[in-house]
């Protein structure tokens, strides 16, 4: 059996100047799959996801959504195509209120759609991540927690097939990261391919399928959890030590 | 203050403004005239600096294009109301010409830009000469009309010109185009990987602000019947607007409406009344609005009625 790929990634180089920012990076994301995106900061994971969602044009490579080569489109138009991203730092329509920052995915991912379409479509959303009582609300009004989880819900209106979340749990607390770690399950079990950039490590484990490790731009690892947290190269460019012994006594403990 | 409120006080400041020649002099019904011409720039402004947030301080570029455009057109016969839609349709054109490579620029880099369009627009009227009468300005045709109907005339065409660019304003803010805009306002990034094609959204707003813009530019020249780029390309006309667009408050349906008037007739008393100091108290004024009502009347009045509905909620508890 072949199942193709949703997302193939293939020898991506990005520069900045005479940084290598990424650098022949390639890996495949079936459809279905949560993939991790793990490394150490600078390493070039958001700037990988940035090539993903067309913000940033790589040097050298070719991208293919869905078996169809995407590499050189507008982000708008790949955002159309069913991809969707959070940021790591939220970027809210800071004029806009919680459910009409919704609605702008809705309104220009589908053409032909009408006001009660769009409507439904971001009240499902903010549903999906449990903002429908801050539905009229200012985005300055939310807490760190919900602004998150709007950029989430943004995310979700456009109706997407891939999914790409950059670090949507730094920054909150265990109960908030829990409650995270359930969404992107839940998310993925509609159907969703998830691309998942986080620096915190359980919540990797507990929703990655497989993981890919950058460093310094290029890809140093590649496969199922268990398998890169045993990874002496991985663990000594970004896990350390320390998270061995942790995972060693916590498997110890159960 | 909500869509529905704002439109419905457009709606009692136009029956004022439709009855207003009856009952004023010609010297009110040129301060008049004044205000409906700054308000529809000002109108043109909200476009694309209210609501895409891109500060196109050069906009009086526009103003310029359409006056050469209609005055072009009236020294070649073509009829008054035909030269106004050219002036109008061309300064659109012409934005979208400047505007596909322009708008690719973000945030300040397009402000400077478009104050460089402007001055070019200048140096290619002064060197191209011939119908455009270059730096020796260009005479039109003077219309054998009294001039009081004249004056009259051209004043309802000024109110007509800025009920359209209201309304036009009105109509964006509901759609698509205006979600795409405002969206981009806050977070140019985050509109794309949403589908906003932003350019395409820069580019139209851009067109629509150059439109109104040009209009009024096409009608003023037809009322002064004597152009030339001084002040045809005057970056003073857009600095004007500014100023009443903020006052009114930008990026909603009437402030700069209600903004150009408020500053046009505090402008025309206190230069009546103290003329040799009256920069002096414009100055004070201008402070006293940006510290006092920073985001604009129109804000401050749904403030205001907020509070009351607040206050009159908690006396209702209390009771």
């Amino acid at each position: 059996m072949s199942v193709q790929p949703i997302l193939s990634v293939r020898d991506v180089t990005v520069r900045f100047g005479g940084v290598v920012a990424v650098k022949n990076a390639s890996f495949d994301l079936m459809p279905g799959e949560v993939l991790g995106l793990i490394g150490p900061n600078g390493a070039g994971k958001t700037t990988l996801l940035n090539v993903v969602s067309a913000l940033i044009r790589p040097q050298e490579g070719s991208l293919a959504f869905e078996g169809e080569t995407i590499t050189g489109l507008k982000p708008h138009v790949i955002a159309r195509k069913g991809v969707a991203r959070t940021f790591q730092v939220v970027q809210p329509f800071k004029n806009l209120t919680v459910m009409q920052n919704v609605e702008v995915g809705a309104m220009f991912c589908a053409r032909d759609r009408g006001k009660s379409q769009i409507r439904a479509l971001a009240v499902d959303a903010l549903q999906k991540v449990g903002l429908t009582a801050k539905a009229d609300a200012l985005p300055s009004q939310l807490t760190l927690s919900e602004r998150k989880r709007l950029e989430m819900a943004r995310a979700l209106s456009t109706e997407p097939r891939l999914l790409l979340l950059d670090e949507v749990m730094a920054g909150l607390n265990h109960t908030e990261i829990d409650r995270i770690i359930g969404l992107i399950r839940e998310i993925n079990r509609d159907g969703l391919s998830i691309i998942v950039v986080e620096h915190v490590m359980k919540a990797i484990m507990a929703v990655c399928d497989r993981i890919v490790v950058l460093r310094f731009g290029e890809k140093i690892a590649d496969g199922t959890p268990e398998e890169v947290t045993n990874d002496p190269h991985v663990i000594s460019a970004y896990l350390g030590e320390r998270f061995v012994r942790r995972q060693a006594a916590s498997a110890g403990a159960a | 203050m909500k869509a529905k409120h704002q439109l419905a006080a457009a709606a009692v400041l136009l029956v004022l403004a439709l009855i207003l020649p009856a009952v004023i002099d010609n010297y009110w019904l040129r301060v008049m005239t004044t205000v409906f011409m700054i308000a529809i720039v000002a109108q043109g402004l909200n476009v694309i600096v209210g609501f895409a947030g891109y500060h196109a301080f050069g906009n009086a570029a526009f103003f310029g294009v359409g006056a050469y455009i209609a005055g072009v057109s009236l020294n070649a016969q073509v009829p008054l109301a035909l030269a106004i839609v050219l002036a109008t349709g061309g300064s659109a054109v012409v934005a979208g010409i400047f505007g596909w490579p322009l708008l690719r620029l973000r945030g300040h880099y397009f402000a400077i830009a478009s104050v460089a369009l402007n001055m070019a627009f200048v140096e290619v009227i002064l060197n191209l000469g011939g119908v455009t009468g270059g730096a020796m300005g260009l005479p039109l045709p003077i219309s054998p009309m009294p001039p009081d109907l004249l004056y009259r005339m051209i004043y309802y065409m000024m109110l007509g010109a800025l009920t359209v660019a209201t309304l036009v304003v009105w109509h964006l803010s509901g759609s698509r185009l205006g979600y795409a805009l405002r969206a981009l306002r806050d977070s140019e990034s985050g509109a794309e990987v949403m589908g906003v094609d932003t350019v395409k959204a820069k580019i139209l707003a851009w067109m629509i602000s150059a439109a109104m813009t040009g209009c009024a530019g096409g009608i003023w020249a037809y009322w002064l019947t004597f152009i030339e780029v001084g002040s045809a390309f005057d970056i003073g006309i857009s600095m004007r607007a500014y100023i009443m667009m903020l006052l009114g408050g930008m990026g909603t349906i009437i402030g700069p409406v209600v903004g150009a008037f408020v500053f046009e007739i505090v402008a025309t008393l206190v230069w009546s009344e103290f003329t040799h100091i009256h920069n002096l108290l414009l100055g004070m004024f201008l402070i006293a609005v940006v510290i006092l009502v920073p985001n604009g009347i129109i804000h401050l009045i749904s403030r205001a009625s907020a509070r009351l509905s607040a206050a009159r909620e908690l006396r209702r508890a209390k009771a």
